[in-house]
């Protein structure tokens, strides 16, 4: 077979493996955004989260700590959050610690990193500060998109199935399309990426964390699968192997895209810059101390 | 039109949901994912073809779903018609895994498959315990010497390298294939008969140490592609 024709098996295979993964997620967040919205009563949230942002941030991100969720879980929940008022802050600090800080995710890095405690250690500190810095910059700059969900089913007629089926039905049907959008993406850098492309850069500091932080990004991978990927990048040093792992729940080229459907462009590019620089800030200096 | 409308909505979604069911019901998705995904794929497409049956037999008004829904059609094709394969050892899967840090197994030794170092080819394939390259690599770091009295037999996807290697690869998966990382055993003997992307079943002996395991092949041939083709972190 040519080499072109490798190419196009081995990207077929990618993104079929890639949306078949998401999709029961992405259900499972949709149903779950549903019920939010259809079922729990505005005072539940606002007795849990609708406090001061000081408060609601780290409360929001314990709470993702104690939720094991996908990344296309949460992200619709966190639209559903925000458009029931709760801070936009609190809504990402949740949406962004589930997926990165769960106990799932920890006992996977624990397994990925058999032998090296520090690692598993080092990821949590850093998702940790990272998700802090990031709900924290959110809440001090106030910003508040509103969310591109939810304008259409608050009205919906009918009793509550009918709304939790509406609700869930929205949610899908303006997120699964960039969902498989962006797994075509991220199989297309995956198959483009030259071989020897790893071994040059992996011998330069600064190169290899960015790098890294790159390949988090386009790879957009499952943070559940992500340290077993990351243990393979061994010409890497242990702070870009970190990075790998920080960047890569909080920004990838599908949460791109899903925050771009959840709450608009101009908040996807601000959530995803914010991200990206919170995870390298936390990556670079607490695996530079612990690692 | 800035939406799509209703009746294209509420196809593509019975579709998706239809597709995810027959992908994961004809075991089509063990090409992709784990298994554990099958009964999560099926609930999940049953929920999609509800929402897609929602949409068509309802009198709301116009459901504004925004046209990179069309997206989903793709996934429909590459499920139902185009159904690649699983990966291949073409692909370029650029990683380099130390496995031999991280495998971690505990498996039992038949007594059988214990016949000697000098047994014959038909010996060695009725006897053979079968064996994976993580296994193999466990070997070579704790039982380098019972593995020369072994019968083994793997199966994995054959592959001669450009520098005339001859190896046996079969990717091991956590989540689905786009996570996978090769685990390679180096194979010597007669490999006449197969190409490289095949998949194959070996029979032979331990032929290596603990810094690079590998099989010294007494018979090989092509196989069909198996059910499972990948290895996952639950396999011993």
């Amino acid at each position: 077979m040519s080499p072109v024709g490798e190419s196009i098996d081995e990207w077929s295979t990618l993104f079929t493996a890639m949306v078949l993964q998401a999709l029961p997620f992405l259900v499972l967040g949709v149903l779950l955004s549903a019920v939010v919205a259809v079922l729990v009563p505005m005072r539940v949230w606002h007795r849990l989260l609708q406090r001061r942002t000081v408060v609601a941030v780290p409360m929001a991100t314990a709470c993702g700590v104690l939720v094991p969720g996908c990344e296309c879980t949460t992200v619709p929940i966190a639209g559903r959050l925000t458009e029931r008022g709760v801070p936009f802050a609190a809504a990402m600090s949740f949406a962004l610690a589930s997926p990165a800080l769960n106990p799932i995710v920890l006992l996977a890095t624990a397994a990925a990193f058999a032998g090296q405690p520090q690692m598993v250690v080092a990821r949590f500190a850093a998702s940790f500060l990272a998700v802090v810095i990031v709900g924290s910059y959110l809440a001090a700059a106030g910003v508040r998109p509103v969310p591109k969900s939810g304008h259409h089913h608050h009205d919906h007629p009918g009793g509550t199935a009918a709304q939790l089926i509406a609700a869930a039905r929205h949610d899908f049907t303006h997120t699964a399309g960039l969902v498989v959008a962006g797994a075509a993406i991220a199989a297309t850098i995956r198959v483009a990426l030259p071989d020897d492309l790893l071994s040059r850069l992996g011998d330069h500091g600064v190169l290899a964390v960015l790098t890294m932080a790159f390949f988090a990004i386009v790879m957009a991978l499952c943070s559940e699968s992500d340290a077993f990927i990351a243990a393979s990048f061994v010409t890497f040093s242990p702070v870009a192997v970190l990075t790998f792992m920080v960047v890569g729940p909080l920004v990838d080229l599908r949460l791109l895209l899903m925050y771009r459907a959840t709450f608009g462009t101009r908040a996807a590019f601000a959530i995803g810059g914010l991200a990206l620089a919170g995870a390298l800030a936390a990556a670079v200096s607490i695996g530079s101390v612990l690692l | 039109m800035k939406h799509l409308p209703r009746l294209a909505d509420g196809l593509l979604l019975c579709g998706l949901g239809i597709a995810m069911i027959v992908v994961a019901a004809t075991g089509d998705s063990l090409l992709y994912v784990r298994d554990v995904m099958t009964v999560p794929l099926i609930l999940a497409g049953a929920v999609v073809a509800v929402l897609g049956i929602s949409m068509l037999v309802s009198s709301d008004a116009d459901p504004h779903t925004p046209r990179s829904f069309a997206f989903v059609g793709v996934a429909i094709a590459f499920f139902l018609v185009i159904r690649p394969g699983p990966l291949s050892v073409s692909a370029g899967i650029a990683f380099d895994p130390d496995t031999r840090t991280r495998v971690q197994q505990e498996f039992e030794i038949p007594r059988e498959s214990l016949v000697g170092a000098d047994a014959s080819t038909a010996d060695i394939e009725a006897s053979a315990f079968e064996l994976h390259a993580g296994q193999l690599y466990f070997a070579a770091q704790q039982l380098p010497a019972v593995f020369d009295e072994m019968a083994i037999r793997m199966i994995g996807q054959f592959e001669l390298s450009d520098d005339g290697d001859t190896r046996l690869v079969r990717f091991r998966i956590n989540c689905c294939a786009a996570d996978a990382l090769p685990l390679v055993t180096p194979l010597d003997g007669d490999l006449t008969g197969v190409a490289t992307g095949d998949w194959v079943e070996v029979f032979g002996q331990w032929d290596g140490d603990a810094d690079e395991p590998g099989l010294d092949v007494v018979s090989i041939r092509s196989i069909d592609t198996p059910d499972h083709p990948y290895l996952t972190i639950r396999d011993p």
